[in-house]
């Protein structure tokens, strides 16, 4: 080192502490509707003065945002994140609305895959009449959905042959499949149904011997451009031996699958979670389930409006990856990207309806890198369609709640709170005794009814 | 083991200029002689919750200088790691004793009372705290919260010398004010007649850490004083400099306070050292040998940082 008059300083060289704020806008067409997108853009547009002055406020830091829409896959809007001082709002445009959704053309299939074995005696009927009421509510709504069904037991066909259904003997099991049909059509077939009518010795997903029902399942799908739900309900368990290939199978054929099963064992939830659908408890049910309010509104009225897509890397996608945005978020949060001396990142995700691809997956291997145990994570739900229980699982602090946008102004309200008092508190150069304290919105006065207009 | 040079500064950081706070960092160094050193930082937390926390950092250095006037000599390595393990429970009673003995004088305003303080009334003098002690044949290190105590050791690594903690995030920190204080220190016994030796250690508070993205910016630091102290007019370089260094790095970076206390160590030959001088035939050399650490037996340099201001206390 030479040292010449004023003496190089020692040292390597000196930077701000970074901190990368993400935001993770959900695009999916649904957006479109009600001005919702616009009324996003616009939030985030008026928040960006304020972060701008959060950083004049704090030398020591260095915000950087980042912006990662998602809705068939998802992509960072910037190849690094960009200083704020630098950054240029550019509007996100949502996907646009399909032509064909909700015009009864049949974009939307729901294929139940009911056990009828000797222990569902108790809850078949229960079960039968939930289907009943969930096809009555899709014929009064006009929803272009088609029905299908598959009762599934092992011991061999005890019923009386009939040309509505086909009857397929198995390695073990024997299954019954009614086509596609209106939903009128649908509550005639589920009639037919009963306990014991395919053998009544037990149902056993997802044991080795199961997998070979599945494709029959995936077979009952008709077009390969509808959306695919598959609603499983069963209250037996069997291993985990098949499950690997029965996820494979509906993965592949892009089935997004609810499970009404039992809560003990891995097979019913981990179906349910890697196809990006939802697992209840057919114990707590006893068989009722309101398929009316859950599928219907959650299903139809937000599969149905995306439409279905073959993405680069040959997966399908059902128009709301929140599983891919949370997998991208993972690479740039990795030991090795981050400096090691950066603030805790900071990362808003924003969505009016629920993960269409294996969210839990992603978040379960998000969770597992350092960086991600220190983000302060905070969720906006546009509208109260929004699934917030999977907001508040990417929050991962049962403290901090997801907040709940009905209208513009709230949304706006919102990213106001996140972009000043949330990152002023992160990136203030104070130390504090304890554990990061991320600030609580409570100072939300909730709107007047009249003002819901998500 | 001999030490040859020390020095210390503290800077206000430019954020606190802004807001009108004083430094908040409090810095010991004390040299007896060339064979005992007792060097500490400690960082009051700037939060609006912890507003008495100059006086925490200052008390905290305090008795840290109080403990190591009564400091035994170590005969073994673990009789060394034994006594630093006995440290975090003294330091930490004793800054409580102050905080109590502070609030008799002055107790907290209506105003300052909350929440918080109501709870936990030593939150309002928060502090983390780096200390280190040098005696001829080991150096304890102990340090609870963030900051930076690392070493450039004799095979030109440069390392720190307390474990790391994954509690540190961001601005939040474990302090001598949270309950169990004692259990959050990380402490380390280096023996200093091993094979490879520390040359120089540097001790700062946050501010200079959190100027660097990543460890080994920072870690340069130990190579870069060596090589000042070797260069011609070094010492004069690193007494006129180092000031300004800090406050360039508080402001083009973390624009926190930064203390800092770097010292510089040498092997000497172990028949040498006065201790071992015990037989009759040694005692010119002993002579010689105390004449020359009592010569070189430096000030109690101790800072105290009210608004800025720099004070020497000497003993």
């Amino acid at each position: 080192m030479e040292i010449k008059g004023k003496a190089a300083r020692p040292g390597g060289e000196i930077s701000k502490r970074y901190l990368d704020l993400t935001i993770m806008p959900d695009k999916s067409a649904s957006m479109n509707e009600m001005g919702k997108m616009a009324s996003l853009n616009t939030a985030i547009r008026e928040a960006l003065p304020y972060i701008k002055a959060v950083q004049e406020e704090n030398p020591g830091a260095c915000i950087r945002l980042s912006v990662m829409p998602f809705s068939h896959g998802a992509e960072w809007q910037q190849k690094e994140p960009v200083p704020i001082e630098d950054y240029i709002w550019k509007d996100i445009i949502a996907d646009s609305v399909p032509q064909n959704a909700n015009q009864g053309n049949g974009n939307l299939e729901i294929v139940f895959l009911i056990d009828t074995s000797g222990s569902m005696s108790n809850e078949i009927e229960a079960v039968k009449a939930s289907c009943v009421d969930f096809a009555s509510a899709i014929e009064k709504q006009g929803l272009g959905v088609k029905l299908g069904l598959v009762g599934f037991d092992i011991g061999g066909f005890r019923g009386t042959p009939s040309n509505k259904f086909q009857v397929h003997n198995l390695s073990r099991y024997t299954i019954g499949c009614w086509p596609l049909s209106s939903p009128k059509q649908f509550k005639e077939n589920i009639n037919e149904l009963s306990v014991c009518l395919f053998g009544g010795a037990g149902c056993y997903l997802a044991s080795q011997d199961t997998v070979d029902i599945f494709p029959h399942v995936v077979n009952t799908f008709g077009k390969a451009n509808a959306n695919r739900v598959l609603v499983i309900i069963s209250d037996e368990i069997g291993d985990d031996s098949g499950l690997n290939a029965i996820i494979k199978n509906l993965q592949g054929s892009a089935v997004k699958t609810y499970v009404l099963g039992v809560s003990y064992g891995n097979a019913h939830k981990e179906i349910a979670r890697q196809t990006g659908g939802e697992f209840w408890d057919i114990n707590e049910s006893k068989g009722k389930k309101d398929f009316t309010s859950l599928l219907v509104h959650s299903v139809a009225e937000t599969i149905g409006r995306e439409a279905k897509k073959t993405l680069a890397d040959g997966s399908v996608s059902l128009g709301t990856d929140m599983g891919a945005a949370i997998t991208l978020l993972t690479k740039r949060i990795k030991v090795e990207a981050m400096p090691s001396r950066c603030l805790p990142p900071v990362s808003i995700l924003v969505s009016d309806g629920q993960p269409t691809d294996d969210f839990y997956g992603a978040l379960a291997r998000f969770n597992e890198e350092p960086w991600a145990k220190k983000m302060v994570r905070l969720a906006i739900a546009v509208g109260e369609d929004c699934d917030t229980n999977v907001l508040q699982d990417f929050i991962g602090n049962k403290e901090i709640k997801p907040l709940i946008a009905s209208n513009s102004s709230q949304l706006i309200k919102y990213f106001k709170w996140a972009s000043t008092v949330v990152l002023r508190k992160v990136s203030s150069p104070v130390n504090t005794g304890g554990v990061v304290d991320v600030p609580r919105y409570v100072d939300v006065v909730p709107e007047p009814e009249k003002e819901k207009v998500w | 083991m001999k030490i040859k040079h020390s020095i210390a500064r503290s800077m206000r950081g430019i954020s606190h200029s802004k807001s009108g706070l004083p430094n908040q960092d409090s810095l010991l160094l004390k040299t007896n002689g060339c064979h005992q050193l007792v060097a500490a930082v400690a960082d009051g937390h700037g939060s609006s919750n912890c507003f008495r926390s100059d006086s925490g950092s200052r008390f905290a250095t305090e008795i840290f200088a109080s403990i190591a006037n009564d400091l035994p000599v170590f005969t073994s390595y673990h009789e060394a790691k034994t006594y630093a393990e006995s440290l975090p429970v003294k330091l930490v009673n004793e800054w409580k004793k102050r905080v109590d003995n502070d609030l008799v004088i002055s107790p907290y305003a209506n105003h300052e009372i909350n929440e918080s303080n109501a709870d936990n009334p030593y939150l309002p003098y928060g502090c983390t705290f780096l200390g280190c002690y040098i005696s001829s044949k080991y150096a304890i290190c102990l340090q609870i919260g963030d900051g930076e105590m690392f070493a450039l050791y004799s095979n030109g690594e440069t390392k720190y010398l307390v474990p790391g903690d994954d509690r540190l995030n961001g601005n939040a920190t474990t302090s001598l004010c949270l309950p169990d204080a004692e259990k959050d220190f990380r402490i380390s016994v280096i023996d200093l007649e091993g094979e490879i030796l520390p040359e120089i250690i540097i001790l700062a508070t946050d501010g200079l850490g959190q100027s660097y993205a990543n460890d080994s910016e920072l870690l340069k630091w130990g190579v870069d004083l060596k090589d000042i102290y070797n260069a011609k007019s070094g010492v004069e370089t690193l007494e006129t400099n180092l000031a300004v260094w800090l406050d360039d790095i508080s402001f083009g970076a973390s624009a926190d306070d930064i203390s800092m206390v770097a010292f510089w160590l040498e092997k000497e030959e172990s028949n040498l050292h006065p201790d071992k001088l015990n037989t009759a035939r040694d005692e010119n050399a002993k002579s010689t040998l105390l004449k020359e650490e009592k010569k070189r037996k430096g000030p109690f340099w101790f800072f105290r940082n009210k608004k800025n201001k720099i004070f020497d206390i000497n003993n």
